[in-house]
């Protein structure tokens, strides 16, 4: 009979009603990450690019001041930022700091004591290495990359070309 | 042997009846309507009227009306079972009796002797009797009250010779039917009631409360306490 | 399936399915109703919270890399800024787990989560109800932006707060439905009664109406109201008892006018019979001065003369009952008497057994009860086997007395199958027999007279075999004692005219 079922189906109704509190969701994304400030700013301090231990292929970038205020004047900028750029490279291939393997960072790249030159060119950055480029994994080719086009552009999305003793990287983009 | 006079219309009755009492010895006169039969009266000097209540023109009860008017000849009326209307009437009229057609000649007969036989039977005890202002002549069979005679028709008559021979005795309807008009004991009461009343206007002073003929209600009928 | 609510009278089906109803959409908007508000406290707080949770992160400054000490300030600094409800706040950079509690990873964040925020430039948030209690949980990648658009820096961060005020409001909710709903529906009550009793008053006018026609009160109609379908109901009903009323009023005219003719013929038949029975006794007399031949005719017709006049007389008797033209002269009867008398008229006082207590006396119609009495002897005596006994009691039945006559005979009792005919008119029992000496009217008018007098009569075998007929009158006693013979008035008599 119709009616039995609309009494059953009451109590169920009911049931629905009363018996659920907050449920469970899934993972919903809700808007923009958040942004922090680093310091220090982007004129006193050098980004580099190591392997987070913890995800193999993972970069996180590291920011060290810069030591000293470069000595230089005004007009000999050009030569002061090709310094700058050069000597993050230089900082990349020492490897993390003490401070910075405490939190887990290591590098892919080997230690050398590199002679290294960026310069901007019409195809984007160009990098060249005195150590054999062809044989880095993957993941150092990104820290090269990434760290190059950060250290001699604003931005690091710049085509970088990285030439070696044993051939050329590139050009390839940074992706973090 | 008694005169009849029969008052009947329809002729095969008055055919049947004629030819039934006459081979019993009655003397009859026939006559087919009330008229003629009130003419028929004076002439023939009948004991006894056997009065169909259905005439054309002057109808039974009138008929009896008018011989009560001036007589109190025993008077029987010739009905047929059902008309109790007219039967009721006729009685308050002051019919004697009254025979349910139709009827066998042995019982119209019975009846009309038991009618006669009141008037003819001796009381019994000779002397006139005194109740109250009720002067009873058993044996002269008549009754005077304060100086004045009462006309009493023959069932009235025969009605207050038997109660006031007992006096405070009740009697029943169905007694009475049996004593006084030789009726069964399942007869009509109706007979009994309408004499009764019939007598008291005659003899009581106020109808509505009776004196000499009193209702005990439930059994019947007595005469007096006179107290 | 059936349900006892087959059982239920109109009425309480109506009213609840109305209260169902009412029941079903208040449940309904209820659950929508709660559903959408929950939404809304909850999206309320997790927006607040993300909101929160992404600008107190971004008022963070923090120096690339982070170590614990730095990490576990930022935590700390984050959750005494949790609002409106305390978080707990987790961060993950590198390997490094640290939190703004003692634990320093949280059992509630689900590895979804943490691959959401570490995978995507997105912040994201689930909730999770652990043992029974919600909690929200925040996962807030914090990118750096160096001129270039952000970049992730690797630093995830979590809050986890408990829904408690959340959760709460949600059961205040719950509680304020379950607690609304039942005044809800017993105000639902009244309208619903009001409403059933507007359905139901034409269906009750409509029953009240239809057992007025089954009591027989043919001109019953029901006042049309509106144009619906009881309406219409109302109208076939008014319909259906017009023709009721008038083939009844046919039929009842169709049986006046037979009664009417029955009682005509008798009427005309008495006539002619009482000129006849007059001269009966003529034919008898001198049919033995005749010849043989002609003496058995005059006898035969004499004989049928008299037959034929008893069977007008109980014609006429019958045609006077369906009249209703039939009238109760009652007296006091010394009930034993009447009855001795009814047999010693019929010369049968010494074929009859008697057994009449004396003393009983009760409002009678002395010649109807002698009807009754004598027909019902009669039929014994005709139909039975002698000895047949008339038996006289009085009983009591609850606040009544009844006068009960009882005629039985000796003989081989009634047939099953005539038993329910015998108060028939004219009805034979024997086939074969087709005439006998009573007119076929005797029961019945035996019948109608028992009910005139308020009785009853049914018929029977007899406890020994025989025929019982057995007559109940309702016994009115007088009012004062009964008289003991006609010698000895009592001594206060009441007084009144006839």
């Amino acid at each position: 009979m119709r009616t039995g079922h609309i009494l059953l189906a009451l109590p169920l109704l009911a049931l629905t009603a009363t018996g659920c509190g907050i449920l469970a969701t899934d993972v919903v994304e809700v808007g923009d990450p958040a942004v922090v400030d680093v310091a220090p700013g982007r004129e006193q301090s050098t980004l580099l690019y190591f392997v987070s231990s913890s995800s193999a292929n993972r970069l996180m970038p590291v920011v060290r001041p810069n030591e000293v205020p470069w000595e230089g004047t005004p007009e000999g900028g050009s030569r002061l930022v090709r310094q700058d750029a050069d000597k993050a490279l230089v900082l990349l291939f020492e490897g993390p700091s003490k401070n910075e393997a405490a939190t887990g960072l290591r590098t892919e790249l080997p230690f050398v004591r590199a002679q290294v030159s960026i310069d901007l060119g019409p195809d984007g950055v160009l990098v060249r290495v005195n150590s054999p480029v062809t044989t880095l994994s993957e993941v150092a080719r990104r820290q090269l990359i990434c760290t190059a086009a950060q250290a001699r552009t604003a931005d690091r999305g710049e085509a970088v070309t990285v030439t070696g003793t044993d051939g050329v990287i590139g050009p390839a983009h940074c992706s973090v | 042997m008694p005169r009849v006079l029969l008052i009947e219309d329809d002729p095969s009755v008055r055919e049947g009846v004629v030819l039934g009492l006459r081979r019993r010895g009655h003397e009859l006169r026939a006559v087919e309507s009330g008229e003629a039969g009130l003419a028929a009266l004076g002439e023939f000097r009948p004991d006894l009227v056997l009065l169909d209540l259905m005439l054309p023109a002057m109808n039974g009860v009138q008929v009896c009306r008018r011989i009560r008017g001036t007589s109190q000849l025993p008077i029987i009326m010739l009905t047929a079972r059902g008309d109790d209307f007219d039967v009721v009437v006729g009685l308050e009229a002051g019919a004697d009796d009254y025979i349910v057609k139709p009827a066998r000649t042995e019982v119209i007969e019975a009846r009309i002797r038991a009618v006669l036989r009141r008037l003819a039977e001796p009381a019994g005890r000779g002397g006139t009797e005194i109740h109250g202002e009720l002067a009873v002549d058993r044996a002269g069979l008549s009754v005077v009250k304060a100086g004045q005679s009462v006309p009493l028709a023959p069932s009235e008559l025969r009605l207050l010779l038997h109660l006031s021979a007992s006096p405070e005795q009740v009697f029943s309807r169905q007694q009475l039917l049996e004593y006084v008009w030789e009726h069964s004991y399942h007869g009509d009461a109706r007979l009994v009631d309408a004499c009764v009343r019939r007598l008291r206007q005659k003899i009581e002073d106020a109808a509505g409360s009776p004196r000499y003929i009193q209702t005990v209600r439930g059994f019947g009928y007595r005469f007096g306490p006179l107290g | 399936m059936r349900l006892p609510a087959v059982r239920f009278g109109l009425r309480t089906r109506l009213v609840g399915a109305f209260l169902l109803v009412a029941a079903i959409s208040a449940a309904t908007t209820a659950t929508l109703t709660y559903r959408e508000a929950r939404s809304a406290i909850l999206k309320q707080a997790q927006d607040t919270a993300v909101d929160q949770f992404r600008d107190r992160i971004g008022a963070q400054a923090v120096t690339l890399p982070m170590d614990e000490e730095q990490l576990r300030r930022a935590c700390r600094s984050l959750a005494r800024e949790g609002k409106p409800h305390p978080w707990t706040v987790f961060a993950e950079y590198g390997t490094l787990r640290v939190s703004s509690s003692d634990r320093p990873t949280s059992d509630v964040v689900t590895p979804a989560l943490r691959a959401a925020a570490r995978g995507s430039a997105h912040g994201s948030f689930q909730r999770v109800v652990k043992d029974g209690v919600p909690w929200l949980t925040v996962g807030m990648p914090a990118l750096v932006d160096r001129g270039d658009g952000g970049q992730p820096t690797g630093l995830v961060l979590y809050a986890v707060m408990r829904l408690s005020t959340e959760e709460a409001n949600v059961e205040a909710m719950v509680t304020a439905a379950r607690d609304g709903a039942l005044p809800a529906l017993l105000i639902a009550l009244v309208p619903a009664l009001l409403a059933a009793r507007s359905v139901l008053r034409p269906v009750r006018d409509l029953r009240r109406a239809a057992a007025g026609i089954g009591r027989g009160e043919l001109g019953t109609r029901i006042e049309v109201r509106g144009s619906d379908e009881l309406a219409g109901l109302a109208r076939t009903f008014n319909d259906s008892s017009t023709k009721l009323q008038e083939s009844v009023a046919e039929l009842r005219q169709a049986e006046a006018r037979a009664r009417r003719f029955a009682s005509d013929v008798s009427h005309e038949l008495r006539t002619p019979l009482a000129g006849m029975l007059a001269v009966t006794e003529v034919l008898d007399e001198d049919a033995a001065q005749l010849n043989p031949d002609t003496a058995t005719a005059v006898r035969l017709i004499s004989t049928e003369t008299d037959k034929l006049a008893a069977l007008v007389e109980d014609l006429m008797e019958i045609s006077r009952f369906d009249a209703k033209a039939a009238d109760l002269h009652l007296d006091e009867v010394d009930v034993a008497e009447a009855i001795r008398k009814t047999l010693e008229k019929r010369h049968w006082q010494d074929r009859i057994r008697r057994e009449l207590p004396d003393g009983i006396r009760a409002m009678l119609d002395p010649r109807r009860f002698d009807v009754i009495v004598a027909n019902l002897v009669g039929n014994a005596l005709r139909h039975g086997a002698e000895p047949v006994t008339v038996r006289l009691r009085t009983e009591r039945r609850g606040t009544t007395d009844r006068l009960v006559t009882e005629v039985l005979d000796s003989g081989p009792g009634i047939d099953p199958a005539v038993l329910p005919h015998v108060f028939d008119r004219f009805y034979k029992a024997d086939a074969a027999r087709t005439r006998s000496a009573g007119s076929g009217l005797g029961l019945a008018i035996t019948l109608e007279n028992v009910r005139l007098h308020g009785g009853t009569v049914h018929a029977a075998d007899g406890p020994a075999g025989g025929a019982l007929f057995t007559v109940e009158l309702p016994l009115e006693r007088p009012s004062e004692p009964p008289l003991e013979g006609p010698s000895e008035p009592p001594s206060e008599p009441s007084l009144e005219g006839p």
